[in-house]
C-alpha cells in the first residue's frame, strides 16, 4: 500500500492542473474578503455565513469537478498509458495499489483543504476580523468540504473502472457531477416545495433536508448542504420577530449525525465497490 | 518455470485463449509467436495476473497461481517478485527521471536503498541511459523508453524475464544490444519468455518456439526440430544447375524446370546423393546445388494458413 501511496502522491503533487485550480479558487475568494473589508461593523456570524456561502458555491463547484474528473481518469489513464501494467507486474496486490492510490488522493485533497483553511484565516485576519470565534467553524467547514471532494473522487473511481476510455469517463464524470450538483438537488427541492410551502422557510428546509437525506444519501454535496443548512436556525430575534440565526457548525454536526455519517462513510462504500470491481477488471 | 493448462479467456464475444497449453522449461529463451490477435499479449497478461481468464490453470516456479477463474494472490505476489516484465505499448511515468523510475520500481521489490542505487546505475549503463539519468522520461524518444522499460524489468535480477515485443521502436544498434542482453540472461541461467512478430529475431536468439494461433498453441519445439519436422512434411527443396538438360520422366520426384538447365526438385527426404547419381546416369553433371531451408517465417506463415 505504501508503494502505491508514494507513487500516486508524487504524481498528484506534480499535477499542475490541480494546483492551478486551487489557485483559481483562492483568487475567487479575494472579492469575498474585499467586500468584507468594505463593510463596517461586520459580525463574526455574518462573516462565517459568507464563507459558507462561498465554500458551497465556489470551492465545492470547482474543486468538486476537479475531484470527480481526477477520479474518473485515475485508472483509465494508467491503463491507456500502460503504467498500471508495469506497476501491477511488480509484487503488489491490486487492493494494496488501490488503497495506496486512494490514500494519496485523500492526502492531496486534505492538503488542499489545509491550504483553503489557511487562506480563509489569513484573509479574515487581513479584513480585521478576530478569527478566534470563527476558527473552529472554518476548520470544520473545510474538513467537511474535504470529505465531499473525497466522495467525488471515489465516485470517479467507479467510472474509471467501468468505462473503456478516459475521454468517455471525462464526459460521464461531468454529467454525473451536474446531476449530483444541480439536477437531482433541484428536483428534490421541487418535491420539497410541493410538499410544503416555500414561504414557510422552516418547514421547507426541514422537508428538503429530510428528502436530501433519504433520496440523495449517495450525493456527498447534498449531505454537505444538509449539514450547512443546520448552521442556521429560525429564532426569535427581537420580540415577535423571527429570523435565521447562525448557530455554528458544531451545533449543526450534532443535529445531523446521519448526514455526517453518510458524508464520511459513503466514500468508503464507493471505495469498497471500486475495490470489488478492480479485483476483477482486465488491465489490458 | 511456466506451466499453462487449458487456459480460456473470453473478452465479451471474442475468445482470446481457447484452451491454451504451454510449458516453458528453466534456462531457455522461449520465443512466443503468433499473428496479430492470436492471444500472445493475453497469455502474458494472464501469467502476471493482469487479466483474469475464465478457466484453466497457471503455475509459475512450480507454484499454482491461478485455477479456474481465481488467482492465488499470495502465490502470485511471490512469483512476481521473481519476474521481470517488459510490456508492449507502455510508457513509464513521464514526470520521473530514469533514476527515479528505477528507484521507485526497486522499492516495489523492497530492494534496500544502497543496492537499489547500485543496481540502477548498472542497468542505466547497460541500456545506455546513464548520460540522461536525470532527464524526465516525458522527453524521451521511443527507443529510449524501450531501453528504460528493459532496465526496469531487470531491476530485481529476475529469474524469469517476460518480454512482450521488446524490440519495437529500436534502431539496429539497439536491437543488437537487446539481443546481447537477452543472451547474457540465458548465460546467467535465467529464463526468457519472449514474444515477437519479428521472426528473424526469434530465430536468432530463441532455443524453443511456441506458436499460438486463435488462442491455441499449434506448435512448441526447438527451432531445429521444427525445421526438421517442417522439411519432413513439406519436403526438401533443392535447386540444381546442370551442364546439359536432364530428362526427369523416370523419377518420382517433383521437378520444376526453372530454366533450360536449372531445376527445382522437391522430395520427401534429403536426396542429394541420389540426385547426383541420377544426373550422372543421364550423362550430365551438377554444376551448382542449393538446398533451400525454410525460414521460421515460412514455417510460421504455413502454420497460420
Amino acid at each position: 500500500m505504501r508503494w502505491g501511496f508514494e507513487l500516486e502522491l508524487e504524481k498528484g503533487i506534480r499535477t499542475k492542473k490541480i494546483w492551478a485550480l486551487v489557485a483559481i479558487v483562492i483568487i475567487l475568494y479575494l472579492p469575498m474578503f474585499y467586500s468584507m473589508k468594505q463593510q463596517t461593523g461586520i459580525t463574526e456570524k455574518s462573516v462565517i455565513s459568507l464563507i459558507i456561502s462561498y465554500t458551497t458555491q465556489v470551492s465545492l463547484f470547482f474543486l468538486g469537478i476537479m475531484a470527480i474528473v481526477l477520479g474518473a481518469g485515475a485508472f483509465l489513464k494508467e491503463m491507456e498509458d500502460g503504467t498500471i501494467r508495469i506497476a501491477l507486474s511488480k509484487p503488489i496486490k491490486r487492493i494494496e495499489y488501490l488503497l495506496g492510490k486512494f490514500g494519496a488522493n485523500f492526502a492531496i485533497f486534505m492538503l488542499i483543504v489545509f491550504i483553503m483553511t489557511a487562506v480563509t484565516l489569513i484573509g479574515l485576519k487581513w479584513v480585521g476580523i478576530n478569527v478566534g470565534p470563527v476558527y473552529s467553524d472554518v476548520v470544520i467547514l473545510n474538513v467537511l468540504l474535504g470529505f465531499v471532494l473525497v466522495g467525488f473522487i471515489t465516485i470517479g473511481y467507479l467510472m474509471s473502472l467501468s468505462l473503456r476510455s478516459s475521454g468517455t469517463a471525462f464526459g460521464v464524470a461531468l454529467l454525473v457531477f451536474f446531476l449530483l450538483y444541480l439536477v437531482l438537488p433541484g428536483y428534490v427541492q421541487y418535491k420539497a416545495v410541493s410538499a410544503t410551502s416555500y414561504s414557510d422557510t422552516n418547514s421547507y428546509t426541514h422537508i428538503k433536508d429530510e428528502y436530501y437525506t433519504r433520496y440523495l444519501f449517495f450525493a456527498p454535496n447534498a449531505q454537505f448542504n444538509v449539514i450547512l443548512d443546520n448552521t442556521m436556525e429560525i429564532q426569535n430575534i427581537t420580540e415577535g420577530v423571527y429570523g435565521p440565526v447562525y448557530v455554528g457548525l458544531g451545533h449543526a454536526l450534532k443535529k445531523t449525525v446521519v448526514n455526517v455519517v453518510l458524508l464520511v462513510g459513503m466514500p468508503f462504500v464507493y471505495l469498497g465497490l471500486a475495490a470489488l470491481r478492480f479485483k476483477r477488471v482486465d488491465l489490458r | 518455470m511456466i506451466t499453462v493448462e487449458n487456459l480460456v479467456k473470453v473478452y465479451k464475444d471474442t475468445k482470446a485463449l481457447d484452451g491454451l497449453n504451454l510449458s516453458v522449461p528453466n534456462g531457455v529463451i522461449y520465443g512466443f509467436l503468433g499473428p496479430n490477435g492470436a492471444g500472445k499479449s493475453t497469455t502474458i497478461l494472464s501469467l502476471l495476473g493482469l487479466v483474469l481468464p475464465q478457466e484453466g490453470r497457471i503455475a509459475l516456479f512450480g507454484e499454482e497461481v491461478f485455477r479456474d477463474g481465481t488467482f492465488n494472490e499470495s502465490n502470485l505476489v511471490k512469483a512476481k517478485a521473481r519476474i521481470g516484465y517488459m510490456p508492449e505499448h507502455a510508457t513509464l511515468w513521464e514526470f520521473l527521471t530514469p533514476l527515479q523510475t528505477l528507484n521507485i520500481i526497486g522499492k516495489a521489490f523492497k530492494i534496500p536503498k544502497e543496492e537499489r542505487e547500485k543496481r540502477a546505475e548498472e542497468l542505466l549503463k547497460l541500456v545506455n541511459l546513464w548520460e540522461v539519468r536525470n532527464k524526465k522520461v516525458g522527453k524521451f524518444s521511443k527507443g529510449m523508453r524501450q531501453r528504460l522499460l528493459l532496465a526496469q524489468a531487470l531491476i530485481n535480477d529476475p529469474e524469469l524475464l517476460i518480454l512482450d515485443e521488446p524490440m519495437t521502436g529500436l534502431d539496429p544498434k539497439g536491437i543488437a544490444e537487446f539481443k546481447e542482453i537477452i543472451r547474457e540472461q540465458k548465460k546467467a541461467g535465467k529464463t526468457v519468455f519472449f514474444s515477437s512478430h519479428i521472426l528473424a529475431h526469434v530465430e536468432e536468439i530463441c532455443d524453443t518456439v511456441g506458436v499460438i494461433v486463435k488462442g491455441r498453441l499449434v506448435l512448441e519445439d526447438s527451432i531445429e526440430n521444427i525445421k526438421r519436422e517442417f522439411l519432413r512434411k513439406a519436403g526438401y527443396t533443392i535447386i540444381i544447375e546442370t551442364n546439359r538438360p536432364v530428362d526427369w520422366s523416370s523419377t518420382a520426384w517433383n521437378v520444376t524446370p526453372l530454366g533450360e538447365r536449372k531445376y527445382r526438385v522437391v522430395a520427401p527426404e534429403d536426396i542429394r546423393e541420389e540426385l547426383h547419381d541420377y544426373v550422372a546416369s543421364q550423362g550430365a553433371k551438377i554444376l551448382t546445388m542449393q538446398v533451400k531451408e525454410p525460414s521460421l517465417e515460412e514455417i510460421f506463415l504455413k502454420l497460420v494458413e
